[in-house]
């Protein structure tokens, strides 16, 4: 399994599980459809309280990651991205991304690469990482 | 005797009071342990731990105050108590800190004795940990390993189903494979029975992955104490640049500690992280603000750190 918890960072281990997800999700490694562990099936895996694991579960549903129809278990949810920009304005969901780009960039500049080098790698990632998840939704 | 006993509480310790010759081991405890919960009882050495635990099994009185475990009345020392009863103590597993298993008998003996001793005993669940570790049955303890005699210690301690489990120090000697195994099979175990797990424990780490809820103990009193992810949420460390005057940033609500960093100060503090950020930056000469979250082990060091 590719979840795995790291409870010497500080962030909360719900959070790790749930970035887990939503990567693997971005990414193409989870579909459309595709089952998650249970609960119980994950606490016991990770050695992870289960309270922490529903707790992520919960906030995963809740954002519309993921399902679970009542009592057939935990699905990757289809994404409805018109149902996302409605509950959120453009520019709340631009301010979300504000430090991730920050640390992008500053990262960018003490490697030496600024402007055109690192636009080009961000380009190119959301072209492969969409590239990725067609696939997965294929089933390939 | 009645017992009545709370469906959200399993243990509950009010203004508890020890001590040890002239030593104040317990001052004043006061804690709440939920029901099916897996609570941790953190704190440095001589923090008061183990006698928290040794006063729930009844080992031991407190002088002063009362409490609750599972609905029956803890007694104290003056109180002429016959605290445990019996249908108290087949409720309860046990995993002392210091080996106490009797080193001459073999495991084959002990668990003989201890099915013997205890009507609630599971063989189906003896015979899962024995597939599942698979310690030598004949070799007396004194010749086991640590980590075996730990694993064989739980085993005793959950044959009897215990309702209430007490877990001191529960996995030195464990390495770090076994000790995932360990904690796998707890979670397992306990998570269908809905059964409370008190443990003590100096694995900060283990601990953040194992417990929903936390005490941390100092000096014989609670320091700190609530459901882990609340914790989380609350306890933060602000980095504060520009040049405020300390003296003011102490007294921003919620900040407990200032320390001067660099060209700024590190901050610890407790709050809403976006109600700190706020008040800090009302703060004349402040000129920013980065809150950080922290894992229990900084937590833990920032309640009982030596210095700073």
């Amino acid at each position: 399994m590719w979840f795995h918890v790291d409870p010497s960072g500080g962030t909360p281990i719900y959070r790790q599980i749930m970035d887990q997800v939503r990567s693997a999700v971005a990414a193409g490694t989870l579909a459309t459809g595709d089952r998650l562990p249970s609960v119980r099936e994950l606490a016991v895996e990770l050695a992870v309280n289960p309270n922490t694991i529903a707790k992520a579960y919960q906030e995963l549903e809740r954002a519309g990651i993921i399902e679970t129809p009542r009592g057939k278990g935990t699905f990757v949810a289809k994404r409805d991205a018109a149902g996302v920009a409605a509950a959120m304005p453009l520019d709340e969901r631009l301010k979300r991304l504000e430090p991730l780009v920050e640390r992008l960039v500053a990262e960018g500049y003490h490697l030496g690469l600024e402007g055109e080098e690192v636009e080009r790698l961000v380009r190119n990632k959301i072209t492969t990482m969409g590239r990725e998840r067609a696939r997965g939704e294929r089933g390939e | 005797m009645e017992n009545v006993e709370s469906k959200e509480t399993a243990v509950r310790l009010d203004g508890l009071t020890k001590s040890y010759g002239g030593r104040r081991a317990l001052n004043g405890l006061t804690l709440t342990v939920p029901r099916g919960s897996i609570f941790a009882l953190l704190g440095p050495n001589g923090a008061g731990k183990t006698t928290t635990l040794r006063i729930l099994l009844g080992l031991i009185r407190p002088e002063g105050g009362n409490g609750e475990v599972l609905g029956y009345e803890l007694g104290t020392v003056a109180g002429r108590s016959s605290y445990p009863p019996v249908a108290l103590k087949r409720r309860i597993g046990y995993v002392p800190e210091r080996n106490s298993l009797y080193e001459r008998q073999t495991a084959r003996e002990l668990l003989d004795l201890c099915r013997d001793l205890n009507p609630r005993w599971d063989e189906a669940t003896i015979q899962r940990y024995l597939n599942l570790f698979r310690f030598p049955m004949d070799v007396i303890v004194k010749h086991l390993s640590a980590g075996t005699r730990a694993q064989l210690a739980l085993t005793l301690a959950m044959g009897g189903n215990p309702d209430l489990l007490v877990l001191d120090e529960p996995t030195q000697g464990l390495d770090p494979g076994h000790r995932h195994q360990y904690f796998q099979v707890l979670l397992e175990d306990s998570m269908e029975a809905g059964r409370t797990v008190i443990l003590s424990s100096h694995d900060l780490q283990q601990v953040e992955r194992l417990a929903d809820h936390v005490a941390i103990l100092n000096g014989g009193a609670l320091v700190l104490c609530g459901p882990l992810d609340v914790l989380k949420e609350r306890e933060k460390r602000l980095r504060v640049s520009g040049r405020p005057d300390p003296g003011e940033l102490r007294q921003v609500t919620g900040i407990r500690l200032v320390v001067p960093e660099g060209p700024g100060f590190l901050l610890h503090a407790t709050g809403d992280p976006e109600e700190l950020r706020r008040r800090i930056l009302g703060v004349s000469g402040v000129a920013g603000v980065q809150v950080y979250d922290q894992s229990l082990e900084e937590i833990f060091l920032s309640y009982c750190g030596h210095s700073e």
